[in-house]
């Protein structure tokens, strides 16, 4: 009989290798022995969330949370939150596990998110008071985070786009180009650094940067679908206006891609 | 409207539609065949080119486009009247029309062109042929006296750089840095045109040649155009009234009249010196001085400089932007020296020239004495402390100081500093103005600073017309494509900060 654990390694594995039909019978090994079990249940919630299956993974990760309240549990929670775009019950489950645990690195990374998350899509540079406090608070978290480990990449991400909330492009660059010194094969930051390069109005380099995140996941359509949309325009124009209005939805929607990063 | 009018109207727009299109296209394949050579030549060095000949070349290429297609209409009488001499006609406006596309193109050729700052030589890449240029090789800088650009003179070669050359501040910097210094002034003729007068006593020595003047010659030239002008203006009522039609002179006298009013303004503001820029300036030991053309002698004490820097800004005629290079000397207080692109030709030099001759006199500790040292030192530790109170913007000043009382290479690089806390601190216009003068004074000494370059083209941003933004964006995106990038190491008492 396989023991609980190892199903569980097994399924983390599968998981990371994007098998998520596999790795859900392996998981169900392990639920079989135990259908409370707090990290199956939250395992299933992450697979189930990588599936984009997102009421499914919030129903499993309050069960997980039920089974076992520990940071963990929160932090899934608050990735599924964040990807139903439910950024308020992403921080509450943020704030819930920093309660328990303050030093928790990836729920500052997650939070940090979370308050960024509403004023992505802003292009607006108005001020607002309530983008600042968002800004601040996620700036705040970012840093927290770089404090408690600052070799991991996501709270460089997460600092580079607290930036971005405040339009600050060249900040949010400078955050970013740390964490792609810290892990230069992560297709996430060179997404983000594709889009940053593109409002910053640097479109040969933003294509290098989309091309280098569908070198590393050619599974992946969004870089090539960047790639061939700037290819067209930039082939004639040599200098592009500062921010190129053709870009600024790709980049709104590059920018969503940073909610595959809220887990470990 | 019979059909023959709608006929005629549908191929005027045909006409103009073929015309638009064939541009376009010639365009297209010139300035396609442009990138391909700069990516060509990109891992070489920086690569600099200029739109304003291909902007030029293009308008020929329009204008013999639509001629070329006017030969439609009497083209189209011959197809269907049989007429042999509009066959004629369509023949000959094609001819014209082709060989004006012709000469727009040929013409475009020398925007082709690019200027190659590697790292030891220049290099003038044409289409045909590449001219390069060792730095240590040049000769002399000079500047040309009859287009807005610089020669460059070796031996058995001679590269022109216009000013119109994107990013040509850049381009100038780099040049300078491996340049040696005797070169660039060798070209000056500030000694010849020095007049006598003004502070020169034991205290306030002459060094060598730093004495620049307006012309005597160009004085009293100036002084004669405007006098004759003023004459003709004054007399020219006496050309046009005969006193027996008093309408006709009357309507002549506003009209002609509105008309050469502004002109004498244009002509004025023009031709005379304007107020405010120096006429003579002389580099002395321990001061700067310099006189205006209505004001006596004005000093200003070398440890009160913070910056010499040419900061280019784009005026816009019609929509074609045109670049101006005035160089700034910055002194605490805000008080500001400006001599722009025409003033520093008068002074027998260029904005750029006087601003490394500033720059190589006294930016640097040499200048300084030690009492200016420990003020310094002061000066650096009250801002220091305004920093830490959460005073970014009250600690400007005292950086200014520190930077001006003692030039040091770590001193200097807080030009960038100073300029970042006004970029992300700043609230008023003045403080992003004062922003971006920092980042220059930056880049002058550092221009392989792409983080640098990109917070000059944040600061620029903005507006419709962004075109300095994006000459800094793309200086800073070919750095970083290259892998040239290189951040000035943080000054040690910032560190410890």
């Amino acid at each position: 009989m396989v023991d609980s654990d190892d199903a569980q390694q097994r399924a983390r594995h599968l998981l990371t290798l994007r098998r998520l039909d596999d790795a859900r019978t392996a998981v169900g090994i392990a639920l079989a022995q135990d259908p409370n079990d707090g990290p199956s249940l939250r395992l299933l919630a992450e697979i189930e969330l990588a599936d984009d299956n997102l009421d499914l993974a919030r129903e499993l990760a309050n069960e997980a949370l039920t089974a076992l309240p520990d940071p963990t549990s929160f932090l899934v929670l608050a990735s599924v939150e964040r990807r139903r775009e439910d950024f308020a019950a992403a921080i509450h489950a943020c704030e819930q596990g920093l309660s328990i645990d303050p030093d928790d690195a990836a729920l500052h990374v997650t939070m940090s998110l979370a308050w960024s998350g509403p004023w992505l899509s802003e292009q607006s540079s108005t001020p607002n008071p309530r983008r600042e406090v968002a800004a601040t608070a996620a700036s705040k978290a970012a840093a927290r985070a770089l404090d408690l480990d600052p070799d991991r990449p996501n709270a460089h991400y997460a600092a580079a786009v607290a930036q971005l909330v405040q339009h600050d492009t060249l900040g949010a660059a400078k955050a970013l180009e740390t964490g792609l010194k810290l892990q230069p094969e992560w297709v996430e930051g060179h997404l983000l650094m594709g889009a940053i390069r593109a409002r910053q109005g640097m479109i040969k380099l933003s294509s290098r940067h989309f091309a280098t995140a569908g070198r590393l996941n050619p599974m992946n359509e969004l870089p090539l679908d960047q790639l061939r949309q700037m290819r067209g325009r930039s082939r004639f124009r040599r200098k592009p206006t500062a921010q190129p209005w053709w870009l600024a939805p790709e980049a709104r929607a590059v920018l969503e891609a940073d909610q595959n990063l809220g887990g470990r | 409207m019979g059909w023959e009018d709608v006929a005629l109207i549908v191929l005027a727009i045909g006409v103009f539609a073929v015309g638009l299109f064939g541009a376009r296209f010639v365009a297209r394949l010139l300035l396609s065949e442009r990138s391909r050579r700069e990516d060509l030549w990109e891992p070489h060095g920086m690569v600099h080119g200029s739109d304003m000949v291909l902007r030029i070349a293009l308008i020929f290429v329009w204008a013999g486009f639509v001629l070329g297609s006017l030969s439609l209409l009497p083209g189209l009488a011959w197809a269907f009247d049989g007429d042999t001499e509009a066959r004629d006609i369509a023949l000959r406006i094609f001819m014209v029309g082709a060989a004006t596309v012709g000469f727009g193109v040929v013409a475009s050729l020398p925007g082709l062109r690019l200027l190659i700052v590697e790292a030891d030589q220049l290099t003038r890449a044409g289409v045909f042929s590449n001219v390069a240029l060792r730095f240590s090789e040049i000769e002399r800088i000079d500047e040309a006296r009859t287009i807005p650009a610089l020669l460059v003179r070796g031996p058995g070669a001679r590269i022109r750089i216009s000013r119109s050359v994107a990013g040509f501040d850049d381009l100038f910097n780099r040049m300078a840095e491996s340049v040696d210094p005797a070169v660039l002034h060798a070209g000056s003729n500030a000694a010849a045109n020095a007049t006598s007068g003004g502070p020169t006593g034991a205290a306030a020595e002459i060094r060598s040649d730093g004495h620049y003047a307006v012309g005597r010659t160009r004085l009293r030239l100036n002084i004669g155009f405007l006098v004759a002008a003023l004459l003709f203006f004054l007399l020219w009522p006496w050309f046009v009234i005969d006193g027996e039609h008093p309408i006709r002179d009357s309507f002549l006298f506003v009209g002609i009249g509105l008309f050469l009013w502004l002109a004498l303004a244009a002509l004025v503001s023009n031709e005379t010196l304007q107020r405010g820029q120096p006429i003579e300036l002389k580099l002395l030991e321990a001061s700067i001085a310099w006189r205006t053309l209505r004001s006596g002698w004005i000093e200003r004490p070398v440890d009160e400089l913070v910056s010499a820097s040419v900061e280019p800004w784009i005026m816009y005629v019609k929509g074609q932007p045109g670049r101006r290079y005035p160089l700034r000397l910055r002194f605490l207080g805000d008080d500001t020296l400006e001599i722009d692109d025409f003033r520093g030709r008068h002074l027998g030099s260029s904005t750029h020239l006087l601003g490394v001759d500033i720059r190589q006199r006294y930016l640097t500790t040499t200048a300084r004495s030690d009492a200016q040292h420990e003020e310094s030192r002061s000066s650096l530790a009250t801002a220091h402390a305004l920093e830490a109170d959460a005073k970014p913007l009250e600690s400007v000043e005292h950086y200014r100081a520190a930077i001006a009382l003692w030039p040091s290479a770590e001193n200097l690089a807080l030009y960038g500093y100073v300029a970042e806390i006004l970029r992300t601190h700043g609230e008023t216009p003045e403080h992003k103005t004062s922003a971006i003068a920092h980042f220059r004074a930056h880049v002058d000494l550092h221009p392989s600073d792409a983080t640098a370059w990109q917070a000059l083209g944040a600061c620029l941003a903005g507006g419709l017309r962004s075109d300095a933004a994006d000459e800094a964006i793309a200086t800073a995106e070919q750095l970083l494509m290259s892998g040239r990038d290189v951040s000035p190491p943080t000054p040690a008492h910032m560190r410890e900060n």
